[in-house]
């Protein structure tokens, strides 16, 4: 909220330094955004006032004036202008002034006359007529204005001199989001003397309830309404003092009526609002909330369907405004506007809240009212706004107010004691500090059998509770003066808990084979599924929809981390970025049914990994896979041909530890890296880490060998088709006791050994911790190989 | 007799001009072979009076022991050019520049969080996970947030179900470390975080939090400011310093934000701290007792401490990174910079 110095300071005697105001404001937790200086492009230009006029000996259009500027010796200035006069108050440019407009003035000789300085117009000053009166008149600006302002700095007369200060408010401070509101929190900081007006004016016999009636039917969505009404209204421009405040305040002055009730509501926080009272038919107001299919149309002439969510303010035909939210155009104050009802409520926060979001519309009004506000402050308010008109002649104010209230207006107290205060701080503070850092924030407090009993204001709607007291009492004595304890830094320990685990190991080790982790966004679209070629059925395509995506393309939390980084590899490539090596570790999330229906997801954490084709191919990613595996699991996983359809029919895998599938790996299919615009090869391995491995235990140490192994070759002719691996698998598995060790050795493919065969060797190793094996010993072991073999694969010996 | 000597000498002539292993093995055989000289000698014995003998036999082994000898120095000597003249050829400039190493690099912002966690694990904390998709009510409700509140409107939300969020915060970690622990409890919750921010240069829909929790009897304020002063000067250096402001958090009462020395400049002043020399670092609080409660705990028991900063801001402040967009893109050049 921007709070224009000026504003503050008319109900604080601030008597400090401005960036001393601010720190302590900021001190006490309210953070000051901004300060916005005043202008610094007009100096040394001041009131004077034309004590003598004389003619130039010398020039016929020129005037030798003698000027008073308060200092007591007039200062003689030659202007051409004839318009001055004696008596006159101007502004003055003075001996080494700067204007606005870029000018330096300097003192001279006109004619032979001393010239001490400039008389300026309004042209000079960069003013228009909206900016202060006879602005635009040719000739030097009169000023009307007071004569206790000569010798003052223009800036002040034109309001250029005033700082503003811009607040971040609390979520829980509705309170300051007004002028009001800051004084206070100012008064306190500072602890100095607060002046706050007190709204008092003239009304006449009559009573507002002979013309206007109100009835509240929707009473816990509206606590408290009142409503005055003013006559013989002359709707007009407001004062330039309201209007500069207002513009400073971030507003745009209006009329007099429309500029009253924002003022009110910059001053105190309670949004008013103003009635054409000829609009309100059947001279009715009622409160209700919507029907099914009721629209109305705003003043700012937008078309609004309504929900039974939303509260109504209506007369006895229909809807006049959204309550807390934006007046209906129908009954907005006009220029012929004569007789005004002032509206002042209190709405119920969460009510005001959604309908602002259902609809779309946020004032300053909705704002204030979806934070919640003092019912007590409505009153103010509303007092405040007649004692407005009359200041400023605006109208009659009609006797009787309309008051209807369902709410309590009593004071909570909140008893805590002294010790509570000091164990939540870790203070020792004694009551008498904190009696009076209470009492700066306007908690009245007792002491009462060594309890303190806070009576709290009505405008802390935030305060309910002892530890909120403690938070007034730290924010007033100050965090700063609160001692930092270490005693509860525990020894220095150097273990790092479980859910880091594996992907410190991968980090460590994909860092040290040179892949750069990437991170992701967790959002996916459809599309993404389409680009993979993921079926209509797919299990990807049961994904976790967002209601308020940011975009079609992130309406969903991804269920595969492939599409972001085949995003990633392309864009890569695309910036001739060749050589990648890369992994992401990233959460998808995977939901038994959608919609969840009160369900979490499953979520997991997966590793994707890709490789270009400059950097390697299925060979390298597969070793680094497999010594990744290792080293998180302490297993070497088993590979498969087979595995999704995004991957190249004849270069792809599944991964398995023990029967667990914990991965793939494979090539990208050329079809869906084109949907990517990847023209290269791209090796992608994804490792599922939620798969539920056992980690590696610790090493149990194994005798050193102490008798010979036995090696011997199979060299066999099969199947191209036949995957070497699985036959791996097979000669371990019918090995005997002894097999200690099975290797490929060698493949070759050649059409000499027959048409689609290939032959494969391997390298076995047979040993005995006991004994050195004879050949008798292992003969059962390698004939139940070879039948093996044969039976499953249709392996034969090579001749 | 003067012949044998003179064997000698021609042997060692021979030796002299030998620049070569072939040419040696060439003098050997002309000397020490079967065929050769100094063999030959022996062959001479018949010739020799009997008496004289023995002195010639010995003095013809003297010889080839002497031979022998010089054959060897010069093997010796040659081996010793050869390896000199090798180690002359094999010189290489080591100015040149080192074979490329071939590593990779973490992600910054996981660095950060490293040096982060590292800090705290150090402290006593433990790291502890949870879902990011979550129920409203751990993310908000139990945070003392409740629907329709006008704290919700801190952080815009993404919905999934009116009780499901994609979670604001890593807080809903927090909860369920509480509902499930008896005190004292010492947590961090890292994590990825989203809120509904359309992306720019400081804004991006999924960032990252690290969050702490602390509660047991008698923790202060005071503590507070202990731990996450020391935490600050572990991070930034030991002569950081730091300002504790009152702040504003549903969860945490009394709420602080916490500003320290600007990483970047040192306290001088520079565009990332706006010329003020301090930056916002992290937000904490005490945990309010109504959250205490929401989870089963009495907070005429215990107290805490509950805190949270952000990595991306962290890791953007640490590296002088002005556009956090350079963190989800992932163009190698970027990460390369981080190895």
């Amino acid at each position: 909220m921007k709070v224009p110095y000026r504003w503050l300071n008319d109900y604080v005697k601030i008597d400090k330094d401005l960036n001393e105001v601010v720190d302590k404001l900021i001190m006490t937790g309210n953070a000051v955004e901004n300060v916005y200086p005043p202008r610094e492009d007009c100096v040394n230009v001041v009131v004077g006032k034309i004590e003598k006029l004389e003619k130039h000996p010398d020039a016929d259009k020129l005037q030798i004036c003698q000027i008073n500027i308060g200092t007591g010796e007039d200062v003689q200035i030659v202007t051409g202008a004839d318009n001055v006069f004696e008596g006159a108050l101007v502004p003055v440019a003075l001996h080494d002034s700067y204007l606005p407009n870029g000018v330096h003035i300097k003192k001279g000789k006109l004619r032979g006359v001393e010239s001490n300085g400039m008389l300026c117009s309004g042209e000079e000053l960069c003013l228009k007529e909206s900016d202060y009166p006879g602005a635009e008149v040719y000739g030097i600006l009169i000023l009307k204005e007071d004569e206790s302002m000569i010798g003052h700095d223009i800036r002040e007369v034109m309001m250029w001199d005033d700082t503003v200060l811009e607040f971040e408010v609390g979520a829980n401070r509705s309170d300051c989001l007004s002028v009001i509101g800051n004084a206070r929190e100012t008064a306190a900081s500072l602890d100095c003397e607060i002046d706050l007006p007190v709204p008092e004016f003239h009304e006449d016999n009559d009573d507002i309830k002979n013309y206007i009636s109100v009835e509240v039917r929707a009473p816990e969505l509206c606590t408290r309404y009142m409503a005055k009404m003013v006559r013989n209204v002359k709707i007009a421009e407001s004062p330039r003092w309201m209007k500069q405040r207002l513009i400073a305040a971030g507003l745009r002055p209006i009329n007099n009526i429309v500029d009253i009730t924002n003022f009110v509501m910059l001053e105190t926080g309670q949004p008013m609002h103003a009635f054409d009272r000829k609009q309100i038919r059947e001279d009715r107001i009622i409160v209700r909330t919507a029907e099914k299919g009721e629209t109305i149309r705003t003043l700012d002439g937008k078309d609004h369907d309504l929900s039974v969510n939303n509260l109504l303010i209506c007369d006895g035909v229909g809807p006049i405004g959204i309550a807390g939210v934006m007046g209906g155009e129908d009954s907005e104050i006009q220029a012929d506007t004569d007789t005004v009802v002032f509206e002042s409520a209190k709405f119920a926060y969460g009510n005001i809240r959604k309908t602002s979001r259902e609809l779309g519309i946020a004032t300053e009004s909705s704002m204030r009212f979806s934070k919640g506000l003092d019912a007590t402050v409505s009153e103010y308010a509303l007092k405040r706004a007649c004692q407005l008109v009359e200041i400023l002649g605006s109208g009659e104010i009609v006797g009787g107010t309309i008051d209807v209230l369902n709410e309590d207006l009593s004071e909570k107290t909140v008893e805590v004691t002294p010790e509570y205060i000091n164990n939540r701080l870790g203070t020792s503070l004694d009551t008498e500090t904190m009696l009076d850092c209470l009492r700066r924030v306007y908690i009245d407090t007792e002491l009462k059998d060594g309890t303190l009993v806070c009576r709290i204001p009505r405008f802390r709607i935030d305060i309910d509770g002892k530890a909120d007291i403690s938070e007034e009492v730290a924010r007033i004595y100050g965090y700063d003066r609160i001692e930092e304890n270490q005693g509860k830094i525990a020894l220095m320990k150097d273990e790092v808990s479980d859910p880091d685990r594996e992907k410190d190991i991968i980090r460590q080790y994909l860092t040290g084979k040179g892949y750069f982790e990437c991170l992701t966004y967790s959002f996916m679209g459809m599309q993404d599924l389409d680009k993979i070629g993921a079926e209509e059925d797919s299990e990807l395509r049961k994904a976790v929809r967002i209601i308020n995506p940011l975009g079609d393309d992130r309406g969903y939390m991804r269920t595969t981390l492939l599409p972001s980084m085949l995003q990633t590899v392309a864009l890569n490539l695309n910036r001739k970025n060749d050589d990648l090596r890369l992994y992401e570790i990233g959460r998808v999330f995977l939901p038994e049914q959608v919609p969840l229906n009160g369900k979490l997801p499953q979520e997991k954490t997966h590793l994707i990994m890709a490789l270009s084709e400059k950097a390697g191919d299925y060979f390298t990613l597969k070793g680094d896979v497999e010594n990744l595996v290792y080293e998180l699991y302490g297993k070497t996983p088993k590979f498969a041909g087979g595995g999704e359809s995004y991957m190249h029919p004849g270069r792809k895998a599944l991964m398995y530890i023990g029967g667990t599938v914990v991965g793939q790996i494979g090539e990208i299919h050329p079809k869906i890296a084109e949907n990517f615009d990847i023209t290269k090869r791209v090796t992608i391995a994804v490792l599922d880490l939620s798969a539920g491995i056992d980690e590696k235990g610790t090493t149990k140490f194994a005798e050193i060998p102490r008798f010979p192994a036995i090696e011997r070759d199979l060299s066999l002719v099969v199947d191209r088709e036949v995957e070497t691996g699985r036959m791996i698998e097979t000669i371990e598995k019918n090995g005997g006791k002894y097999l200690e060790e099975a290797e490929l050795f060698d493949v070759y493919v050649s059409d000499s050994i027959g048409e689609n065969k290939k032959s494969v060797a391997f390298s076995l190793k047979f040993r005995s911790p006991n004994e050195t094996l004879s050949d008798e010993q292992i003969k059962k072991s390698l004939d139940r190989i070879l039948a093996e073999l044969e039976a499953q694969y249709g392996a034969v010996l090579r001749a | 007799m003067e012949s044998i000597e003179k064997i000698i000498e021609e042997v060692l002539s021979d030796l002299k001009d030998a620049s070569t292993n072939e040419k040696v093995s060439e003098i050997r055989v002309k000397y020490l072979g079967k065929k050769g000289l100094i063999s030959g000698l022996m062959k001479n014995m018949k010739d020799i009076p009997q008496e004289e003998r023995p002195v010639f036999g010995s003095k013809v082994n003297e010889i080839r022991a002497k031979a022998e000898a010089a054959f060897q120095e010069k093997t010796n000597k040659l081996k010793e050019a050869a390896l000199e003249l090798k180690l002359r050829s094999e010189k290489i400039d080591v100015t040149l520049p080192a074979k490329e190493v071939q590593t990779g690099a973490i992600h910054p912002l996981n660095q950060t969080y490293y040096e982060v966690r590292k800090i705290f694990v150090g402290m006593g904390f433990e790291v502890v996970d949870g879902p990011e998709i979550e129920y409203d009510k751990y993310n908000f409700e139990m945070l003392n947030i409740p629907k329709d509140h006008p704290a919700r409107d801190m952080q815009d939300t993404f919905y999934i179900e009116d009780d499901i969020v994609v979670r604001t915060h890593t807080s809903p970690v927090q909860i369920r470390t509480m509902l499930k622990h008896e005190p004292p409890i010492r947590v961090i919750c890292p994590g990825r975080v989203y809120r509904t921010d359309d992306v720019d240069a400081t804004h991006s829909p999924v960032f990252n939090q690290v969050e702490g929790l602390y509660i047991d009897k008698n923790v202060t304020f005071s503590d507070l400011k202990g731990v996450l002063a020391e935490f600050l000067r572990r991070l930034y250096g030991k002569s950081t310093v730091t300002k504790f402001r009152p702040g504003f958090f549903p969860f945490t009462e009394p709420s602080a934000e916490v500003d320290a020395t600007c990483a970047l400049c040192g306290g001088k002043g520079c565009p990332a701290c706006k010329g003020a020399g301090m930056i916002e670092v992290l937000g904490c609080g005490m945990v309010n007792p109504r959250v205490l409660e929401n989870c089963g705990l009495d907070p005429e028991v215990y107290s805490g401490f509950a805190f949270g900063l952000g990595l991306d801001r962290l890791t953007n402040i640490k590296y002088g990174i002005t556009d956090i967009r350079h963190l989800y893109e992932n163009d190698v050049r970027f990460l390369k910079q981080f190895r």
